[in-house]
Parts: structure tokens; sequence; C-alpha cells
């Protein structure tokens, strides 16, 4: 049997024993075999890297997905984290106190932070596909959707921020505003959320979505109305939803 | 009979809908987080952990590692997490000498043991690889893919990718092969 053909045989998991035997001793023996082995076995443990990759933030959307379900703030494990975890759980607690005193709350008016919860999922990254190779233009910019997209938002942000300051556009500003929702900063999210609508592009509708939201986090329910009223007018995206949300904020 | 209802979801998996990956990710979830609790790691460690379990299962199960399972889903994934958390805990210099139930995985154990735990860590080389693999047209990613990632032979690819012949599968993955050789040599990306 050919060296070609036991290579064939390896990576297709059809090795004989016997055919092993002879694969070990070429292994040992010539080095031009084992040079072209570990080049295979290389692309294999490359592709295999990719793989788990791509599934490891498959499960993380999942995984944020019955965190929304169950109405718990989302924890991520992120290694060097530690100081935005704390902060998340310290957020979490106060976000239980909250809601436990608005248990009390619930007849004098609308609920703001159960409308929130309820409504808010950050929008996903469709402008930029972090998998393209890089170049080095792009490299900022796929740094900051990938640290967007692995929800490390105090990273994104400042990510984010800096791609600004080159390219002052509206995907990046709506994906900054998206950082900083996350991040529980509505007032800086709202700000740029304007600048999107201005420009009356591509993301306008998503834009006035989430503005509606960070004015219902802010308790600002004549704001909220105002952008909610415009997103059903301009029909695009969420209709339902907003159309829900006027009559339930009326 | 037994398992049947195991080896259908292991079809599912392997034709690769995002909709079964979810279902399979949520139907064990919960089994897992009840066993990991009693080695008291933080809570997003745990799901970390089980997430990485999950794509060792997956990863063995697409590479026709596993093709079939004498137990549950949720016995393996226990079993291998239970590796993971072991090396976890000795990362964290935490002792695991805490009493554990084997038995519950002790069959699953057996397969589970030929799988590789420890994904190694991709060298320099490999990440410009890496680099230079995802520069190649979808056709070669697809087909590299099928053969190393997935062990399909070249028929398979062939029937799957609806190519003419074997020998037209051949030479499109020299083909592919030569040109990431060249991307390298040039370190073009």
């Amino acid at each position: 049997m050919d060296k070609e053909t036991l290579l064939y045989q390896y990576f297709s998991n059809q090795l004989t024993p016997k055919e092993q035997e002879a694969f070990d001793a070429l292994l040992e023996t010539d080095s031009e075999f084992k040079e072209q082995f570990d080049f295979e076995r290389s692309v294999q443990e490359v592709i295999r890297d990719q793989k788990s990759s791509d599934l490891k933030k498959k499960l993380k959307g999942f995984e944020s997905e019955i965190n929304t379900d169950e109405k718990v703030v989302t924890l991520k494990p992120e290694g060097s984290f530690n100081s935005y975890k704390k902060w998340m759980i310290a957020a979490s607690i106060a976000l239980l106190m909250g809601l436990g005193y608005l248990g009390f709350d619930n007849l004098s008016g609308p609920n703001y932070n159960r409308l929130y919860e309820e409504n808010f999922q950050n929008y996903p990254n469709t402008a930029y596909a972090i998998t393209r190779g890089e170049t080095d233009e792009d490299t900022l910019k796929r740094e900051a959707f990938v640290a967007y997209e692995t929800d490390n938002i105090n990273e994104a942000i400042s990510l984010f921020t800096r791609l600004q300051q080159k390219e002052d556009s509206e995907t990046v500003n709506f994906y900054l505003a998206q950082s900083y929702l996350q991040a529980n900063q509505s007032q800086e999210a709202i700000t740029l959320l304007d600048k999107v609508i201005q420009v009356n592009g591509e993301f306008k509708p998503q834009a006035l979505w989430y503005k509606s939201l960070a004015y219902l986090k802010l308790k600002k329910k004549d704001k909220a109305l105002v952008s909610l009223n415009a997103l059903v007018e301009d029909g695009r995206y969420k209709k339902t939803e907003a159309t829900g949300l006027v009559n339930e904020l009326d | 009979m037994k398992n049947e209802l195991v080896d259908i979801s292991l079809d599912q998996l392997r034709k690769g809908a995002d909709k079964d990956l979810k279902k399979i990710y949520e139907d064990n979830r919960a089994k897992f987080l009840n066993f990991a609790r009693r080695y008291q790691l933080p809570n997003d460690d745990v799901i970390d952990i089980y997430q990485d379990a999950y794509i060792i299962f997956y990863n063995n199960i697409m590479s026709g590692k596993l093709e079939s399972l004498n137990s549950s889903i949720s016995t393996y994934l226990i079993s291998i997490g239970k590796h993971l958390i072991f090396d976890r805990m000795r990362k964290n210099k935490k002792s695991v000498s805490g009493t554990y139930d084997l038995s519950r995985v002790g069959d699953a154990d057996e397969q589970v043991n030929s799988f590789e735990l420890n994904a190694p860590v991709l060298s320099h080389e490999q990440r410009l690889l890496q680099q230079h693999f995802k520069s190649l047209g979808e056709k070669c990613q697809q087909l590299l893919t099928l053969f190393y990632y997935r062990g399909f032979t070249i028929q398979e690819i062939m029937d799957s990718e609806n190519y003419n012949s074997e020998n037209v599968v051949k030479a499109a993955k020299s083909r592919c092969m030569k040109t990431l050789k060249d991307k390298i040599k040039s370190n073009t990306y």
C-alpha cells in the first residue's frame, strides 16, 4: 500500500491493524511521510478548533435565551472578567430587590422593569462576519464584534468607541448603543440611537425600538410612547410588539 | 430496540440543524447541572463546563468516533463533564476527594476514555494555518471539513456533495491542500 493511501485510510478511520503497523513504522523512519502527516493532522486540528468555537458561540446563545426565558440576569464566564461578574451579581440582586419592591407597586402604574425585561433582547450581530479572513483595517472592527458576540460588554464598549472615532457610521453607532444597553447605560445608548435615527437608514426602526426600551428602563413613559408610535408608523420592525406596548402604557 | 430514541437524536445531530442542537442542549442541561451541583463550583463555571462537554460529545459524534451510545446522552455528557470538572478543580487547586457516585457513569466511561478530552491548544503556526484555511473558497473548506473533521471517505464526499466521480473529489482535495500549502509559503491571506 502506498504512503498516500495509508494517510487516506488513517484520516477516514479505516486503517486495519496491519496497516496501522506499517503506518507507525513509516512515521518513525520516513521524515517526509511524517511531515505530510503532521501537516494534515494540523489541518484536522485547525478545523476541529474552528468547529468547536463556532459551536461554543451557539451554545452561549442558547444559554442566554434560556436565561431570558427564566428572567434571570445572565452571568457569562469569561476568565478575566471577575469585576464585571461581581458587578452583574450586584446588579441582579439590585434587580431582584427592585422587582420585589415593584410587586407592591403594581397597581400604581406600569411596571417598567417588567416591560423592559420582557421586551429587551440584544440585537444579534448581522453587520459583520467575524469569521472572514482578517485584513489590517478590519482588525479593530473584527475585535469589536467578537467582543460583542461573546458578551464581553465592557470590552465591546471600549472597542466600538475607538472604532467610532475612525468610522462614525450608522452600524458602529448602533452596536455601541447595543453594548451600552447591555451595560444598563441607557442614557448613553439613547444619544447614539438618536444619531442612528437621524441617518434614516437601515437601522432606523431597530433604533426606535431600542430607544423606546431605553426610555422604559428610565421610566420615561411619554418619551417611550413618542418613539413607539414612530415605530408603529414606520411599520418595518416589531410593529406588533410596539403596538402592544403602547396599549399597556396608555 | 434499545436506545432507539437516542439514535434518532444522534442522527438529527449529524444532520446539523440548529433546532436539534438546541433541543438536545436544553433536554440534558438540567440533569447535568444537577449532577455538577455537588462539586460546589460557581454556576457560570458549571454552565461553561456543560458547554465544553457538549462540544466534545458533538465533535465525537460528528467525526464518527461515536456511532451509537449504550446509554442516554445525559449519561455521556455527565461522564465527560466529570473529567472536565476534575481538571478544573485541579487547576483551581481544590481537592477532588469528595464523595461522588461513579456507578452512574461506569458504562459510558469506557467509551469516553477513548475521547480526546483536552482539545490541544493551537500553536502559533496553527493559528496562521487557521487564518489561511478560512481564506480558502467555500467549496474547499467544505470538502476538507468533510474529510478531516467528519472522517468521510472519498466516496461519501462524492455522494453528499454531488461530485461526478471519486477522481474528481481526489483531484479537488489535492488542489485545495496545495492552495493551502502555497498560502503558507507566501504567507498571504
